[in-house]
């Protein structure tokens, strides 16, 4: 969003340029081109003596300029050590601006210098702008990237730049923490009271300053000469004059920052990341109203209901009356009406895969070009179900990739995709339209993120995105062994939300015949044929597979039998190795998988050894594991159950989830003994 | 030349417990990239296929197709030595939405290929106007990825679907060319899950002007004709129904229909060659290459002051290697004719850096300067990449090595890598063939081959284990070939607790920790890397009442079988080619007397040998596994003998010794 600002505002207030060079000089961490001898001579880093390079300093200041509109400048001074050549990266930077329309992110004063120490002089070389080029990434995004020269082992390289801006509504956000460690990481915004951003700050590490100085500055505004046509019009010459307001200048600095490394099973990384985000509230121009960007909920909430690209699309409904007349016909219940609507935008407008919370066009449009976005097909979905009398609303929603939307600050720009949310009676209904092979009540993986905003005219509010479904699998066989240790029998499974999702998608990914001939395969001694589908079209019920179950024995009778009693089904290893862990371990969703197995033994043969039952639960309800094997006349009955009842687990918790998924592999190893006896 | 593929090797997590959580690695950690091909013959490498051309009648397109190529005619005329034009009209109907691909279209280009025009219409299903393409919905954007590639290539493309299926899609595009090293190759069943009614390709090359072409798979030889102007080339099929994919099969390019054409004389930028032989097209890199080997008076002095103190020419290879190792650093820079010529050895040695071509023509000068004489050799570099076709000389490199013949032998240098040992080719330049560029012209030569004996991980490891089946293992790993290019890279692109992170997901033992870990780098021509594990085991033994079960083969299982193929069509390909010696050392606790032992193991087949023993003598358990796998091309009928193989391998591995607790 792009902040106006007309004429006549100008006309009436002579604004203000403020002078970069003033504030930037204070308390720098670096000053270019002043290299200290230390940093070309360091080869490793004290705190981390595995980084390949480490971020020396890092500093960055925004500030606001007036010329013919405002903009808001970004300055950037960045000094790396390259310590081993797998950090030679650090020496292409690429920086990516935007432009839309006629609005620009404009990148000027690149300056770059690599610093080496040869023969014990530093020796420098200058970034030519010959090694300057620009690319178009997209339609919008572009990137100025360069080369940095002569780059080795103990260079130390420096560049600095400046982005000017018309895209008031983002301050330049500021990452403290990156990829490889920051020694000195520092960011200023120098802000006249015109301008109220709202503040965000994450990550796990605290700042080692944070102030924020008032003050008064002198501006200096100018302006183009203008000529305005009518009859009150005449041309306007140009000129500057200078005026006076209140600031603050706020300094953040974090040092030593550690370098930020992936781990799985996190929503993304950048949820984890040491910054600071900003998002224009309010515009105070003097002798003018407030105007506010965003604010509290309330304002937010009113203001997206009537958006032309939000609320008001809602209310458009003429263009589907026919369709949602014809389920109302068809169905009574409210239930069934939501299932029935849900099922008719779900299999008429596909999502195109893009994430927004505002439509494109309009919902008609997208209706009859049968695709929209996220936004567009769940705004759709959420207007059919008010026309058709139900309590609907659009949710606000911010998918993992996107990261955790902040619960204390209202930040639209923090959400990124659009659900929508029913009631009926007491019970409440999450609806996502954009996976043919979503049930209606369940949520894809990507939105399974914390929580989303109720956008409503009343009750606006969070609702939890919790998983209506689980990982759920459940495995039964009914075998039978003989002497020789061959097996026979049927084998059952039933796959249950996400698990039934990904089984119906692998499905439709390769057709059932395919996947078919895929699964069923010998490995090892165990052989698992025929399969046969059921249910794979009923996306309210699990995918069930039945199977023709076989093993292999070793060819001659056996006075001991060894067996695993978990059929090639056991977990065979632990999916959390490390010992430690920095980030919450976010499984999405719970996790339930029950195996149940009836094998029935040969004649003349006893269970001599068989692994003993157990129950390991993990704390604060977890999770639980049970495990029993039991024997009734001929016939072993072997049970495993894993739930994890909880999706996520915080660092402090991990030692106990990864020792509960040792337990279970361990378990599972066990095996049984069949030993003949006398006959 | 960093190759970057263990990265993704190592981050494939266990999906078996929490599948397909969705996890993210969304914040970009540098990654170095591959080179950018020169060259895009379409590098279908994602082998196997299947093309039936059975009766003409009565041929089902549909079956198990995305999209059907209604009709695609290309037509490439030649306008004169130096320029080309190609007129590609398609018509493809796409089935539904996993064909949605085939709607776009991407036309590439850069200084010296002009796209002329691109139309596009599409239609629904009665043969209705959808829609027409507005050309400001062609968008144009720069075909650069990572942060050390720099180039002019740009991508014009276009997306016409629709939302129905099925419906059609019609563009036409017109392309001039004035780099004419490439003329077209004709690949009418470019993917897999397409059918293609009819395809059509034309070639008109102005009278006196010789065309040459390379035909595979094709149900028709060319037919040729004539206009007053021109001779006219002409190719068709009809009727190709989708591939069908097999596993271990060969490279797609080696079994669908494909006409290449290449120039005898051509022209660009000005310099002119001929590809009628591999020693024209030497010639012709040698013009682009003139004079581009100057080296500053400053770096002629270092280079003099670096080598004064030997004669012998190995000495100062490793010497001005090492110097180009420590002062030059990849960055991929093609921008006009800069993608086949070297950008000069002076840029180089003032700014450090440059792509495959100027470090390699970088190097050549500064050898030439302390008297080495070497010589700089084309070549397709990459893991698993189909050989190039020898019988047709034509553009079909994508990189560029030094090679330094010495008395005794030769001497190839990657010079794209900081860190490469001299003389080590690898899986990405080994095993193939090269054009050494001579001032005699072009030459086909073998770079190094790599066969199993050179491609080996010898492991030993030392196990005590409690009475509870925990224990610690001693691992001392050595690995040669291209065995040892994971833990090279792990080596020079990882941090230490990203090396720790790498283990816990590479190494396959139920339960451990990882106490202490080492990697130690022999360079040499064959380099070689020590691996150090210190290891502690959970239940590596397991208890069942009074027993006692070991699986004795620690940490190298075979865990994966290929699926059934009922009726093979294609031989089966295998393209690697190692050996693995683990020999595993238990000390058991007191106390256990042994029950039963597997017997000894040993399968000998085509596809490789394996053997496995295991003696038990009082406490201690020795376990040898030996496996070597070769690397070939074995006849369709053999496939199901390879999964057997492979299922035996599965089953021995899983054996187990079990002990009894003594009765006291």
């Amino acid at each position: 969003m792009r902040l106006r600002t007309s004429t006549q505002f100008l006309l009436i207030l002579f604004f203000f340029c403020c002078s970069a060079g003033l504030a930037s000089a204070q308390n720098l961490p670096a000053k270019f081109g002043k290299v200290e001898e230390s940093e070309l001579t360091m080869h490793a880093y004290d705190k981390d003596t595995s980084a390949a390079a480490v971020v020396l300093s890092d500093y960055g200041y925004s500030y606001f300029t007036y010329h013919d509109g405002f903009k808001v400048n970004f300055e950037r001074h960045t000094r790396i050590k390259i310590l081993k050549k797998s950090g030679y990266d650090w020496a292409n930077v690429t920086i990516p601006f935007y432009q839309k329309n006629g609005d620009k992110e404009r990148i000027s004063n690149i300056k770059g210098f690599t610093y080496n120490l040869e023969g014990g002089k530093m020796v420098k070389h200058k970034l030519e702008s010959s090694s300057q080029h620009d690319e178009q990434r997209s339609e919008n995004w572009y990137s100025k990237k360069f080369t940095m020269p002569n780059v080795k082992e103990g260079s130390v390289i420096e560049y600095s730049y400046t982005i000017s801006s018309d895209f008031l509504y983002n301050l330049r956000e500021w990452e403290f923490q990156t990829t490889i460690p920051v020694v000195w990481s520092e960011y200023k915004a120098y802000i006249p009271e015109y301008f109220e951003y709202k503040q965000q700050q994450q990550g796990y590490l605290p700042f080692d300053v944070a102030t924020v100085e008032k003050g008064k500055e002198r501006y200096l505004v100018t302006w183009s000469s203008e000529i305005t046509p009518g009859i009150n019009g005449g041309r306007t010459s140009g000129g500057s004059s200078q005026i006076e307001a209140n600031s603050e200048t706020f300094r953040w600095v974090v040092k030593e920052a550690p370098a930020l490394r992936p781990e799985v099973y996190i929503t993304t990384l950048s949820d984890y990341q040491s910054k600071i985000e900003f998002e224009l509230q309010r515009v105070r121009y003097p002798n003018k109203l407030p105007q506010v960007m965003t604010g509290n909920w309330d304002d937010i909430n009113r203001d997206l209901l009537q958006a032309e690209r939000f609320g008001a699309q809602l209310n458009r409904k003429g263009f589907f009356k026919n369709e949602v007349a014809a389920i109302k016909a068809k169905h009574t219940s409210p239930e069934q009406q939501m299932a029935a609507l849900h099922e008719l935008v779900k299999n008429t407008v596909k999502w195109n895969g893009k994430y927004d919370i505002y439509t494109n066009g309009s919902l008609s449009k997208a209706f009859e070009s049968r695709t929209g976005s996220a936004a567009e097909v769940n705004l759709l979905l959420t207007s059919m179900l008010q026309e058709a009398g139900l309590t609907a609303a659009p949710v606000l929603v911010s998918t993992r990739e996107h990261g955790r939307p902040p619960l204390w600050s209202p930040m639209l720009q923090k959400f990124n995709y659009v659900l929508a949310h029913v009631t009926v009676g007491d019970k409440e209904y999450l609806l996502d339209a954009t996976d043919p092979l979503l049930p209606a009540g369940m949520l894809p993986v990507r939105c399974l993120n914390g929580q989303g905003r109720l956008i409503a005219k009343e009750n606006h509010r969070w609702v939890d995105l919790k998983p209506s479904a689980m990982y759920t699998k459940l495995f039964s066989g009914e075998l039978n062994i003989n002497e020789k240790g061959e097996m026979t029998g049927r084998a059952f499974e039933s796959n249950g939300g996400y698990i039934g999702l990904q089984l119906r998608n692998a499905i439709k990914e390769d057709g059932l015949q395919k996947y078919a001939e895929k699964i069923s395969k010998e490995i090892g001694n165990l052989k698992y044929t025929k399969p046969e589908f059921v249910n794979v079209d009923n996306l309210a019920k699990p995918v069930d597979i039945k199977y023709t179950l076989t093993s292999d024995g070793n060819g001659q009778a056996n006075d001991v039998i060894y067996l695993n009693p978990m059929m090639g089904q056991g977990k065979k290893e632990n999916p959390f190795k490390l010992e430690k862990r920095a980030y919450p371990v976010d499984l999405g969703a719970p996790i339930d998988e029950t195996f149940v197995c009836r094998l029935t033994i040969p004649a003349g043969y006893e269970m001599e050894e068989a692994p003993k039952s157990a129950i390991i639960a993990l704390p604060d309800n977890g999770g639980r594991f049970t495990y029993m094997v039991e024997k009734e006349g001929n016939t072993i009955q072997i049970m495993s159950k894993v739930n994890v009842s909880k999706p996520v687990f915080y660092a402090p918790e991990y030692e106990s989830l990864k020792e509960f998924y040792n337990q279970i592999v361990a378990k599972h190893a066990e095996q049984i003994v069949l030993k003949k006896v006398a006959n | 030349m960093p190759s970057n593929w263990f990265l993704r090797k190592s981050r494939q997590i266990n999906t078996e417990v929490v599948a397909n959580i969705t996890q993210a690695y969304t914040l970009s950690t540098r990654i170095l990239n591959m080179k950018r091909k020169l060259y895009t013959l379409l590098l279908l490498t994602f082998g196997l296929l299947a093309v039936q051309a059975e009766a003409q009648h009565k041929i089902d397109l549909v079956k198990g197709a995305n999209a059907i190529v209604k009709l695609e005619e290309t037509v490439f005329t030649v306008n004169s030595a130096g320029s080309g034009t190609t007129r590609i009209k398609t018509i493809i109907t796409i089935l539904n939405e996993s064909g949605k691909e085939h709607a776009r279209l991407q036309v590439a280009h850069d200084r010296l290929n002009k796209v002329d025009y691109i139309k596009g219409t599409s239609y629904d299903l009665a043969g209705k106007k959808i829609k027409s393409l507005k050309s400001s919905e062609i968008k144009d954007v720069s075909a650069g990825a990572g942060d050390n590639e720099i180039l002019d290539t740009r991508v014009k493309y276009a997306d016409m679907a629709h939302t129905v299926y099925p419906y059609t899609v019609e563009y036409e595009y017109q392309t001039t060319s004035s780099n004419m090293m490439f003329y077209p190759v004709w690949v009418p069943l470019a993917s897999s899950k397409l059918s293609v009614e009819k395809a059509t390709f034309q070639v008109l090359m102005p009278k006196g002007m010789k065309l040459r072409y390379r035909e595979t798979n094709l149900q028709e030889k060319v037919k040729q004709s004539a206009t007053a102007t021109h001779d006219v080339y002409s190719w068709e099929v009809q009727n190709l129904t989708p591939l069908d994919t097999e596993p271990y099969g060969p490279f797609m390019a080696e079994v669908i229909p494909m006409v290449r054409t290449a120039p005898a004389d051509f022209e660009v930028e000005g310099y002119r060659g001929s590809m009628e032989s591999w020693q024209k097209y030497g010639h012709f890199i040698n013009q682009l290459n003139a004079g581009r080997d100057v080296l500053p008076e400053a770096t002629k002095q270092k280079l003099q002051a670096l080598t004064a103190d030997t004669k012998d020419p190995l000495a100062k290879i490793d010497k001005v290697y090492n110097y180009l190792q420590s002062n030059t650093r990849y960055v991929s820079i093609q921008l006009g004719l800069g993608g086949w010529q070297p950008l000069e050895a002076g840029f180089v040695a003032s700014k450090g850096y440059g792509d495959c071509k100027a470090l390699t023509n970088y190097t050549q000068a500064m050898l030439k300067e302390v008297g080495v004489p070497s010589f700089q050799a084309l070549i397709r570099g990459g893991e698993n990449e189909p050989a190039i076709m020898t019988d047709f000389p034509s553009s079909q490199f994508n990189h560029v090595v030094l090679c330094v013949p010495l008395q005794q032998d030769t001497l190839w240098l990657e010079c794209t890598s900081q860190n490469e040992s001299a003389g080590f080719s690898g899986s990405f330049t080994g095993s193939r063939k090269a054009l050494l560029i001579t001032p005699e012209g072009g030459k086909l030569v073998n770079t190094p081959s790599y066969t199993a004996a050179d491609n080996t991980e010898h492991r030993t490891v030392k196990v005590k284990l409690d009475e509870n089946g925990n224990g610690t293992a001693n691992v001392i790993s050595r690995y040669t070939g291209e065995e040892h290019e994971t833990y090279r890279d792990l080596i020079h692109h990882y941090a230490a607790e990203e090396q720790r992170k790498w283990l816990y997901s590479n190494i396959k033992v139920p339960a451990f920790e990882v106490k202490k870990f080492a990697f130690d780098l022999k360079k040499g021509r064959q380099p070689e890397v020590t691996e150090k594990l210190e290891l502690s085991l959970r239940q590596c033994a397991t208890l069942s009442g009074k027993r006692m079960f070991l699986t004795p083969n620690l940490m190298n299982k075979w865990t994966t079988v290929p699926n059934t193929v009922e009726k093979r069509k294609w031989e089966v390909v295998r393209n690697s080619a190692y050996t693995n010696v683990d020999t595993v050392v238990y000390e058991m606790p007191v106390g256990y007397t042994l029950e039963f032992k597997p017997n000894d193991t040993e399968y000998k087949t085509a596809f490789g040998t394996y053997k496995a023993t295991t003696k038990v003598d009082g406490q201690q358990v020795t376990y040898i596994r030996s496996l070597q796998m070769n690397k070939g091309r074995f006849s369709p009928d053999t496939y199901a003998k390879m999964i057997e193989f492979m299922n035996n391998m599965l089953k021995a591995d899983a054996q187990q010794v079990v002990f009894v607790k003594n009765i006291p």
